[in-house]
């Protein structure tokens, strides 16, 4: 009896999807998409096990386990790009997240016209190739004619001979400041959108009470964005570890490295350049679990304060 | 009627005054790196290399343009820039558009499946090695392909345009499926016209970031005449030698570069204002 009746199920299903086949034809091609370039590409993953042999190939290269994972650690490169990354990553982080909120509480305090122009303004950087700002960047910041060390000398600071961008002490400064000319103002859109969804007789309510303008950014905005920011924190936390390898293999050279480097530069040396896959599968393995750590603790932190806060 | 005047107290004329203050300096530091440039590249290029602030151009010369358009390797960049970005544009938007309908779809069984396993690569990828070496076993390095198809459906937008096309009237396809329309129909002629301001959104911002792609050209593109505007750019520093000539510096060349790679960016831009700015604001993104 159950059998005659799941069978009736089943064909009933499959008439179904007969009858709406197009719409699975409409699909094919993104779930193409996802297989072929985001699920085949994690087989590679594997190669990282490997004791990988460019001329035995995959299948008959000796699995080793963990040992090249092992092998990593000990390499003194691969644990300064760690410290690197953090390092980057962390000061990115702490400055390129209260930016965007800070940026988007004054001028959500703006009338309208200078809202859109100055949102206009902060906007646009980001829409600038990280080429461009490298670019633009060298030139400001070269000793013949730029204008950062004419600055400098009329401040009285001392400049070197060399542009700062190869300047190991100052590198890491210019990228945070870069990030932060980039993305500071893009971010602050997603806030001003969270602020504009904000229920407007609160304020006439703290109004009413006598809240003035401080008053009302902290117990009326603030609140108001908070589930906004505790999504974007969650996941600016488990991006920590990126740490911006774009911007960082545009603008970093040799002189710089030591400083610089950080994992996602190491896996492309390492993998790319050198060809040693299995160390820059591993460290790139490395960079993902770590971040999805990152995420499932951040995000478990987070709803410990706040149950309806959390991203998963 | 009375008019309720509430009077602003002192503090707060101050506090106004310094967020007016902050925000007009926020506005300078975002655009005077590019008015620089701008400047520097139609200044004449001896006054130029003497420094200064460069609020006005110094001096007045379009010298650097005239050189910047002779050069071969640039127009050749910029050409394989543009191809990348109309072809890529297309591709993308197609792509997302396609799999938006069809998780957007209630006749779409499998779709919560096909959702999670999307998500799962926000989250989860090979990593950068597997990407290149999965491209290469598809003989599509050094194409343009491996600059157009492995960001082909970028899975926030994606997610956007579902959202969009789920909030669409159900009669809409309802009425057309009893007129006998199949599903590609209705997608084609009914719900792409309606949604034309969602897909400009996604359609400018993909455009952008392929035009401003660097980190994919260089781990797939070695070939110097296939390589995109933007490797050139990074390059650029070293390469110029061919830009020798008396009356321009080299930095005037470069800023004149600049300006004109900027130049489809700054193009696009009103439209990412009028319709991804606008489309966040009215909380099109939700989820």
């Amino acid at each position: 009896m159950a059998k005659n009746e799941s069978n009736k199920r089943a064909t009933l299903v499959l008439k179904d999807v007969y009858a709406n086949r197009q719409i699975y034809y409409i699909a094919i091609p993104g779930i193409l998409f996802f297989i072929l370039f985001r699920y085949v590409p994690m087989w590679g993953v594997l190669n990282s096990f490997k004791d990988y042999d460019l001329f035995k190939g995959f299948s008959e290269s000796r699995w080793v386990g963990f040992e090249n994972y092992k092998l990593i650690f000990e390499l003194n490169n691969f644990l300064i790009s760690v410290k690197n990354t953090f390092i980057i990553g962390g000061l990115e982080l702490l400055f390129g997240f209260p930016t965007p909120i800070i940026i988007s509480l004054l001028i959500s305090e703006l009338g309208p016209k200078f809202r859109k122009g100055v949102q206009t303004a902060v906007f646009l950087p980001h829409f600038v190739s990280w080429s461009i700002i490298y670019a633009i960047c060298y030139t400001l910041l070269s000793p013949e004619g730029g204008i950062i060390p004419q600055i400098t000398q009329l401040l009285g600071l001392e400049n070197g001979a060399a542009n700062v961008l190869q300047n190991k002490e100052h590198f890491r400064a210019v990228l945070v400041l870069t990030y932060l000319w980039r993305e500071g103002g893009f971010a602050s859109v997603m806030y001003l959108a969270a602020i504009a969804g904000i229920d407007q007789e609160i304020y006439e309510a703290a109004e009413v009470d006598g809240c003035g303008r401080f008053q009302k950014l902290l117990h009326v905005t603030l609140p108001g964005i908070s589930s906004t920011v505790c999504v974007l924190f969650i996941l600016r936390v488990g991006g920590i570890i990126n740490a911006g390898v774009e911007q960082i293999k545009v603008m970093s050279n040799p002189l710089v490295n030591s400083v610089a480097e950080i994992i996602d530069t190491y896996v492309y040396s390492m993998g790319i350049e050198s060809g040693k896959y299995q160390y820059g599968i591993a460290a790139d393995l490395f960079k993902s679990l770590t971040s999805m750590t990152f995420i499932l603790t951040t995000n478990a932190i987070v709803k410990k304060i706040d149950a309806n806060s959390g991203l998963i | 009627m009375t008019r309720r005047h509430i009077k602003k107290s002192i503090p707060e004329k101050i506090g106004l005054t310094l967020i007016y203050i902050v925000l007009l300096l926020l506005f300078f530091i975002s655009l005077y790196p590019l008015w620089y440039t701008l400047m520097y590249s139609i200044s004449d290029s001896g006054l130029a290399l003497s420094g200064g602030y460069f609020l006005l151009p110094k001096g007045f010369s379009l010298r650097a343009f005239k050189i910047v358009l002779r050069t071969k390797n640039l127009y050749r960049a910029m050409i394989n820039s543009f191809v990348r970005m109309g072809l890529g544009t297309t591709v993308d938007v197609i792509m997302t558009c396609l799999m938006a309908y069809a998780l957007a779809s209630e006749a779409f069984l499998i779709r919560k499946a096909v959702t999670l396993m999307i998500f799962v690569t926000m989250i989860f990828s090979g990593g950068m090695i597997p990407g290149y070496l999965t491209l290469k076993a598809y003989g599509l390095i050094n194409t343009f392909w491996a600059l157009v198809l492995p960001g082909a459906i970028d899975p926030f937008y994606m997610f956007m345009m579902r959202t969009y096309f789920q909030s669409l009237p159900r009669e809409l396809e309802e009425s057309a499926k009893i007129d006998g329309a199949t599903p590609l129909r209705i997608l084609r002629s009914i719900i792409m016209p309606i949604s034309l301001p969602t897909i400009a959104a996604i359609s400018v911002m993909y455009a952008v970031g392929h035009w401003n792609a660097y980190f994919d050209a260089m781990l797939y593109i070695n070939d110097t005449s296939k390589i995109v505007l933007q490797q050139y750019l990074k390059n650029m520093q070293e390469w110029f030698v061919e830009t020798g000539s008396s009356e321009v510096s080299q930095a005037s060349v470069k800023m004149a570069t600049i300006v004109v790679s900027l130049i489809p960016p700054i193009l696009l831009y009103p439209y990412v204002q009028k319709y991804y700015v606008t489309g966040l604001m009215v909380g099109a993104i939700k989820g």
